[in-house]
């Protein structure tokens, strides 16, 4: 039995999309909608609904053996854990934005609103820039429209969320797909279902 | 051999610990008792080799600034003895203190460790590989040894670029298994696509043994990786006279730090378990950064790891409550303590139940208790 964390929401139905015309189809999953497990004994899939940032949590502690995670969780959560594929769905970027019209002051600390602190963190010290990291949960274009920040970090998909607060892209740090990972452990022990799985995606992917 | 009066009070991971204590004393190794500080300068020289942040610190009666141990490995180093042509070969059970990665907070770790410090010959090397497989096997039949030899992917990234950070960001996908990223990566440092492939099937391999290194002779095209891969050879050759061939797994992707351990590497894994619960290898680059002409090989078992795979064994405090009262002679409550314990139970007694003891049954002094 294969143990997939799949993160809720938009993405998850995507890539359990992907699964099921694969052969990992799990029928329950659209039968009842609280539920968190779902389990299709013949196919030898159990998949668990999980919050996305979650999702490396689970799979780096082997409560999940793989588990499916944008870049962007990955690059802040690091987690240990091998990235097996990138599924080349999902796709946005991590981007810095700030107000149309926005003139950076070099001359003192940047305050960068985001939910990846970490990345903010790598991207500003490896251009030498000092920063103060507001970390925030959710509505970072809200930050520099009150001046709570000088910019933010996050993702951008169309960038419609931007334009209609008034934001535009400074620069992009990263793309970001949706990564399938596994636990190094289950790698040791589930390697056939595991080398299966990465297998048939390889010839679905492109 | 002796029975163990205290095998059923020991829990299944002192059990095991015993045990292994056993199997390194009874081919040498001598256990070696450290002191818990070290002085902090030597993980700020090394902090890479630790990949730990932060340190607990303190200063001594004379002002050095002394840290608690995060790791065993890094003293050894420092402090051995041992020289090619006398060798050292001794085991520790040591507790260590590192920062949690996820949490922050500190952790006392206990870790049982092994090591050979002297001429690597390729007996010492395989009897130190051949003792982590059998430590895994001993904490549970369902073990498995994944092995590496650092030098063949650092000999192929070597010939690919002189820029050590791209050598470095590369590496790091390697171990992640990052294949596709690895591609990317590499054909923007301007690497050729054949060379690429090839990267990315050192990355992939991966196999039991003897047919893995069958297979990992296709990629080798530098002279360190025939050399990585003849050294491994040689080691199959211990480990199938060991019996110790079965559960024994090939992954170039399994690199500890390069600065540090540049021969081979292990990480051994138990079903049910999400982290490895052994590591090791030969850190004889270690060694030549301290000045030491000698090599060193070891491995290390994190013993708290062990405590979540036995979990739950135990459904009982003590199998009787033995009740008296504040009336009852003292010396009769011992004597029949003694005579329950001489039948082997193991008992409590109290004047009254204490909260949330879990027993089998509870007895007055003098109620007859059959086996």
């Amino acid at each position: 039995m294969l143990n997939i964390a799949l993160p809720k929401g938009r993405l998850g139905d995507q890539v359990y999309r992907l699964f099921s015309g694969i052969g990992y189809e799990c029928a329950a999953i659209y039968e009842d909608n609280r539920k968190l497990v779902f389990e299709n004994p013949e196919r030898r899939v159990r998949y668990l609904l999980v919050k996305p940032s979650d999702v490396p949590i689970y799979v780096e502690h082997g409560a999940a053996d793989v588990g499916v995670a944008g870049k962007d969780v990955l690059l802040e959560a690091q987690p240990d854990a091998y990235e097996l594929m990138d599924l080349k769905i999902g796709k946005c970027r991590l981007c810095v934005a700030a107000k149309n019209g926005y003139i950076e002051n070099r001359d003192r600390t940047l305050r960068v609103a985001t939910k990846y602190p970490r990345v903010a963190r790598d991207h500003y010290a490896s251009v030498n820039r000092e920063i103060e990291i507001i970390k925030l949960n959710g509505s970072i274009e809200l930050a520099p429209i009150l001046g709570l920040s000088d910019v933010i970090l996050d993702v951008v998909e169309s960038g419609k969320t931007l334009q209609e607060n008034d934001l535009s892209v400074l620069e992009t740090v990263h793309p970001v797909t949706a990564r399938l990972i596994a636990n190094r452990s289950s790698y040791m022990f589930k390697q056939d279902l595991i080398r299966e799985m990465v297998g048939k995606l390889r010839e679905v992917v492109v | 051999m002796p029975v163990n009066p205290f095998e059923d009070i020991l829990k299944p991971e002192e059990r095991v610990t015993l045990k292994l204590r056993g199997m390194y004393e009874r081919r040498g190794y001598q256990k070696y008792r450290m002191g818990k500080f070290e002085e902090y300068e030597l993980y700020l020289e090394n902090k890479n080799f630790l990949g730990a942040k932060s340190i607990i610190t303190f200063n001594d009666a004379d002002g050095r600034l002394l840290a608690l141990k995060p790791d065993v490995t890094l003293s050894i180093a420092k402090n051995t003895h041992a020289t090619r042509a006398s060798s050292e070969k001794f085991y520790y059970l040591e507790n260590v203190y590192r920062q949690d990665r996820h949490s922050g907070a500190y952790q006392e770790i206990s870790q049982l460790g092994l090591e050979y410090i002297g001429a690597l010959t390729d007996y010492a090397a395989g009897e130190v590989l051949t003792l982590a497989i059998r430590t895994l096997r001993e904490i549970s039949p369902a073990g498995k040894l994944q092995l590496s030899h650092a030098g063949f992917v650092q000999s192929l990234l070597e010939s690919l670029t002189d820029d050590g950070r791209a050598r470095r960001s590369l590496t790091d996908l390697i171990r992640r298994k990052n294949l596709d990223d690895l591609g990317d990566a590499a054909l923007n440092l301007g690497v050729a696509p054949a060379a690429v492939s090839l990267l990315a099937a050192a990355a992939e391999l991966n196999g039991p043994l003897p047919e893995a290194l069958l297979r990992a002779r296709a990629v080798a095209i530098t002279p360190g990786m025939t050399e990585a891969l003849t050294k491994l050879d040689r080691m199959c050759a211990v480990l199938e006279a060991a019996d110790c061939l079965a559960g024994v797994t090939l992954d170039f992707s399994l690199m500890n730090d390069l600065d540090y351990y540049s021969d081979i590497v292990f990480r051994g894994y138990v079903e049910g378990l999400p982290r490895a619960v052994l590591a090791g290898g030969c850190y004889s680059s270690l060694m030549r950064k301290f000045g030491r002409d000698v090599e060193a090989v070891g491995f290390a078992v994190y013993l708290n790891e062990l405590t979540f795979l036995y979990e739950g064994a135990k459904a009982r405090d003590v199998d009787l409550l033995l009740l008296y009262t504040e009336r009852d002679d003292p010396a009769r409550v011992i004597r029949r303590m003694d005579e329950l314990t001489a039948q082997g139970f193991t008992v409590r007694a109290e004047t009254k139940a204490p909260q949330g003891l879990r027993y089998g049954r509870m007895i007055a002094l003098e109620e007859a208790v059959s086996c």
